[in-house]
């Protein structure tokens, strides 16, 4: 495992994270959940700037407080609203980046940054939004980092943009012994690039799922209050009280297609299916 | 370490041009003025890069950026030695520079032998800058930027004033403080350097306890 959670636990003033998850070598994660849910407070967790007052954090297979220098470089970073001061340009964060790490790639990155149309002398300050989150891949994609955690990597970022980037993520994870760990609000995204994703929420994981399976099991079905009340509700995982009636997210819509074919049954996209889990009723 | 080092130089070489033209001012002025003003111009130059020391906590903390300095393989404990190695050259480049401005000064328009007789206050200078960073360095590094320079700045002011208030005490302790000088200027300098590398190893220990307690 490239990382490890284990029950890690923080309390802040009206708000408890208890989060347990597992980040396999050559896999890409995704830690999906709403604004406040506890995202960035895990990618802290992980990082070491925060101090959880529970629980055991390893990154490539050790105790995160026992990383040395050395191992560190094996991880690349991207915090959502978080990088090197806005006063520098890109000419000037390449040595510091060359002393950081001893695998940085001067060439590669700065050609990255030509095809992505990052100007060498512009201070950081000066970058768009979506400039900016293209620099600060390219930094963590720099120095052949066998993991990489990325806090809202994408934000900001036109489709074209983002498209970009999800296309030099693909390319990292090539070589096979890679993680990645992204969180993103953009669900389009982690369809296209996940292979697991953790649903998080009020500091809770409520739900940890391999995307095919979220993709091709999980349905929403649209039922009357008379329908609901004959059907099998067995493999219902929530409800949610609408004018018609209810919609219903279940797990196995195979069943209910083989079974109940006149209930109308929509396909579970991430965004349909992390709304239910938080604001549905458990059954 | 080296990476936070010259990411700061680079900062500096950035933003300090302005620091540099004000300062260059001034000591234009002033060694434009008498022999006695000359001896402003080491204090001056050292006292205002010792600012810049401390300007550096604030962009490096622009746009929450402590969290992405503290991801780096360099960590916590070389960011605060990065710091102090930083402070330290920035005031001793400043006085450097400030005395090789003086000695300028005096072979241009004195002479030398009269520069010598005035060299005692240069390195006394230096260490009370040195000390006075020493000072400051554990406030900014426990509570940033703004908040550190204010809490640090009472805390000197109130320990000035403590002292100074403290009239039956005060009046011996400066006595006993300026007799030295007067007698002998050499072992007061090392009173002073043994005083300063105390602030500084304190200061850099409390510094490091407090990065380590640190969240981001």
């Amino acid at each position: 495992m490239l990382i490890k959670l284990d029950h890690v636990e923080k309390q802040y003033s009206g708000f408890h994270l208890d989060c347990t998850m597992e980040v396999p070598e050559g896999s890409v994660t995704a830690l999906i959940g709403p604004n406040g849910a506890g995202k960035s407070t895990t990618f802290k967790a992980l990082l070491g700037l925060i101090f959880p007052e529970k629980g055991r954090i390893e990154l490539l297979g050790k105790p995160v407080e026992g990383l040395s220098r050395e191992e560190k470089e094996d991880i690349g970073v991207v915090l959502s609203d978080s990088c090197f001061t806005g006063y520098l340009s890109i000419e000037d964060i390449l040595p510091v980046l060359g002393r950081l790490y001893r695998k940085f790639d001067r060439q590669k990155f700065l050609n990255k940054c030509q095809d992505f149309g990052l100007a060498r002398e512009k201070k950081i300050k000066e970058l768009s939004t979506g400039m900016k989150a293209k620099l600060k891949i390219l930094m963590a994609l720099s120095h052949e980092a066998r993991l990489l955690i990325l806090d809202e990597p994408t934000a900001g970022l036109d489709v074209l943009a983002r498209e970009e980037i999800l296309d030099l993520l693909r390319e990292y994870m090539i070589p096979g012994d890679r993680s990645i760990l992204i969180s993103s609000h953009i669900s389009s995204d982690l369809e296209g690039l996940c292979d697991d994703l953790y649903l998080i929420n009020q500091g809770q994981i409520l739900l940890h799922e391999e995307t095919d399976v979220l993709l091709g099991d999980y349905g929403l079905l649209k039922v009357t209050e008379e329908q609901y009340q004959t059907m099998d509700r067995s493999r219902l995982l929530r409800r949610k009280r609408e004018s018609f009636g209810y919609r219903l997210l279940t797990n196995q819509k195979r069943f209910y297609l083989e079974n109940a074919p006149e209930l109308t049954m929509e396909k579970g996209s991430i965004d349909e299916v992390m709304t239910m889990m938080i604001r549905g009723e458990a059954i | 370490m080296t990476g936070l080092l010259i990411k700061d130089w680079k900062v500096l070489k950035r933003q300090g041009r302005y620091f540099v033209v004000a300062i260059l001012l001034v000591c234009a002025m002033s060694l434009a003025g008498s022999k006695n003003m000359s001896s402003f111009v080491t204090s001056y130059v050292t006292f205002m890069l010792s600012m810049f020391s401390f300007s550096s906590f604030s962009y490096d903390e622009y746009d929450n950026g402590m969290a992405f300095l503290m991801a780096l393989p360099s960590g916590r404990q070389d960011y605060v030695k990065e710091k102090y190695l930083f402070s330290f050259l920035l005031v001793f480049g400043g006085w450097l520079a400030g005395v090789l401005l003086r000695m300028v000064f005096f072979q241009l328009r004195f002479s030398m032998e009269e520069y010598l007789e005035t060299l005692f206050f240069d390195p006394v200078y230096l260490l009370i800058c040195l000390s006075y960073v020493g000072l400051m360095l554990p406030s900014l590094v426990r509570y940033g930027s703004e908040k550190g320079r204010n809490i640090a700045f009472t805390g000197v002011a109130v320990f000035v004033i403590a002292f100074f208030a403290a009239g039956k005490i005060a009046l011996p302790v400066l006595q006993r403080i300026v007799a030295p000088i007067e007698s002998n200027p050499a072992m007061f300098l090392l009173w002073l350097a043994v005083a300063c590398l105390l602030i500084w190893t304190a200061s850099y220990r409390i510094s490091s306890w407090f990065i380590q307690k640190k969240e981001f």
